[in-house]
């Protein structure tokens, strides 16, 4: 028998319950060392983690519920901002009837909103997206699921069978283990020049964060590639293994690609930026990392991005010229599909500051 | 006293996805397929009649408009 709620913050000693929920709630086990990276190791900060108990009548609390935010560093115009990011917002079945969540939500909110320039969520079931709104998220920006196909579909299973011998990006790992450490042309028709770091390498140099400073003044509201936000996100991610892409090329500058290992031939980009955005630079380097991927034997690029994104890179940045690159024949489709939109809010300080909810350079980074 | 009737006019007022003037008074909300943003809006309604908020202990017993007017009426 219960006899009323409680809430409060996170105290010492609370992972090993708040991830049993996790576990009853999502199905997915999560060790307490995952758990202290993904909320205390962020260069942004310790996340603000909030609990809702359940009080028994012999005095005992148990958790029935949390709502979190992660603190992720963001940048406008090279101008540091910080972002949180909605993350395990989760009530027990049994008691989601008996509470009413928003209404813990908006006085968590209340509680940390001060300190942020804003907040966003990422997906989520479309019941968490509406109460993401009512908490006065905006849900005006589409993630797109971008894919470049860079084999023909014509006859899928010769496409199979071939792929399956003849390359490497087939089976899981080959690809990062074949390129780790080397340096490659894209192609012979186009001089990009991309150079691999496995987490590891990458975790020893700081080219890709001094590429990020060089290029982070040029950027609309977007998320940090500092060396810190780097190194959390990617090389020290106990979920996925990542490498890092340096391109380079004398015409369009320098660029940076963050790729994680292809599962069934599909390479999939978590973040790309170059230093020169907003400009023929950005398809030149895009075309680069695709005919690289095409050259190691990728079937296929997948790229998730939010809409405004490519609106303020250029929307003809994003459709690869291949023709001059030789590959043309390998083309088959570009996919602008809209998925789930991105909800965002923007918090006082952000406002104070003249952060605006659009116009946002957004990519799978801040997954 | 407040009445079915104002109680149906809250709802309507609150947003929520449902005949506010034909919906059942003894069914629960949940059954009634409102959800906890729902419910959240009805009681933001609500309050307002009320003049307070609606302790959390106390959101658990009001689960159909018949409950919501008795709550309402043994509070003022």
């Amino acid at each position: 028998m219960m006899s009323g709620y409680n809430y409060r913050s996170y105290l010492p000693g609370d992972e090993e319950a708040i991830n049993s929920l996790y576990f009853d709630i999502t199905g997915i086990k999560r060790s307490t060392e995952d758990y202290f990276w993904e909320w205390f190791k962020a260069p942004g900060g310790p996340g603000d983690i909030w609990l809702i108990l359940a009080k028994a009548e012999d005095g005992r609390e148990e958790i029935i519920g949390h709502h979190g935010i992660i603190p992720f560093r963001f940048s406008r115009l090279g101008e540091d901002l910080l972002f949180g990011k909605t993350e395990n917002t989760m009530v027990r079945p049994e008691y989601r009837g008996k509470i009413l969540f928003p209404r813990f939500e908006r006085r968590f909110r209340e509680r940390y909103e001060h300190r942020f320039d804003g907040l966003f969520s990422t997906v989520g079931p479309k019941g968490a997206l509406r109460q993401r709104q009512a908490q006065g998220y905006q849900m005006k920006h589409a993630w797109i699921d971008l894919r470049w196909r860079l084999r023909p579909l014509a006859n899928p299973l010769f496409i199979f069978s071939s792929a399956m011998k003849k390359t490497g990006a087939f089976r899981e790992g080959s690809l990062f283990s074949r390129l780790q450490s080397r340096t490659t042309m894209a192609s012979r028709y186009l001089p990009v020049s991309v150079r691999c770091y496995s987490g590891e390498d990458a975790k020893q140099v700081t080219v890709f964060s001094d590429l990020w400073d060089a290029a982070r003044g040029k950027y609309c509201v977007t998320s940090s590639r500092g060396y810190e936000d780097l190194y959390w996100r990617y090389w020290s991610n106990p979920h996925r293994e990542y490498m890092g892409l340096l391109l380079d090329s004398e015409t369009a500058g320098g660029g940076m690609a963050i790729v994680s290992n292809p599962r069934w031939g599909v390479l999939f980009i978590e973040d790309f930026f170059v230093e020169y955005p907003r400009s023929k630079s950005f398809k030149y380097l895009l075309n680069g990392l695709l005919a690289w991927a095409a050259k190691c034997g990728v079937f296929s690029v997948r790229f998730i991005i939010s809409e405004d994104s490519i609106d303020w890179i250029g929307r003809d940045n994003f459709f690869p010229d291949f023709k001059p690159m030789g590959i043309w024949s390998f083309i088959t489709k570009n996919h602008l599909v809209p998925q789930t939109n991105m909800p965002r809010k923007l918090c006082a300080r952000g406002l104070k500051r003249s952060v605006t909810a659009d116009k946002w350079f957004i990519t799978a980074s801040v997954f | 006293m407040v009445s079915i009737a104002q109680i149906r006019e809250a709802i309507k007022n609150s947003g929520a996805a449902i005949n506010a003037e034909t919906m059942p008074i003894d069914v629960a909300f949940a059954e009634l397929g409102l959800d906890s943003l729902d419910r959240f809006n009805i009681f933001l309604e609500i309050e307002v009649i009320l003049g307070k908020e609606i302790p959390d202990e106390d959101i658990e017993k009001i689960q159909t408009v018949r409950s919501l007017v008795q709550y309402i009426n043994g509070a003022q």
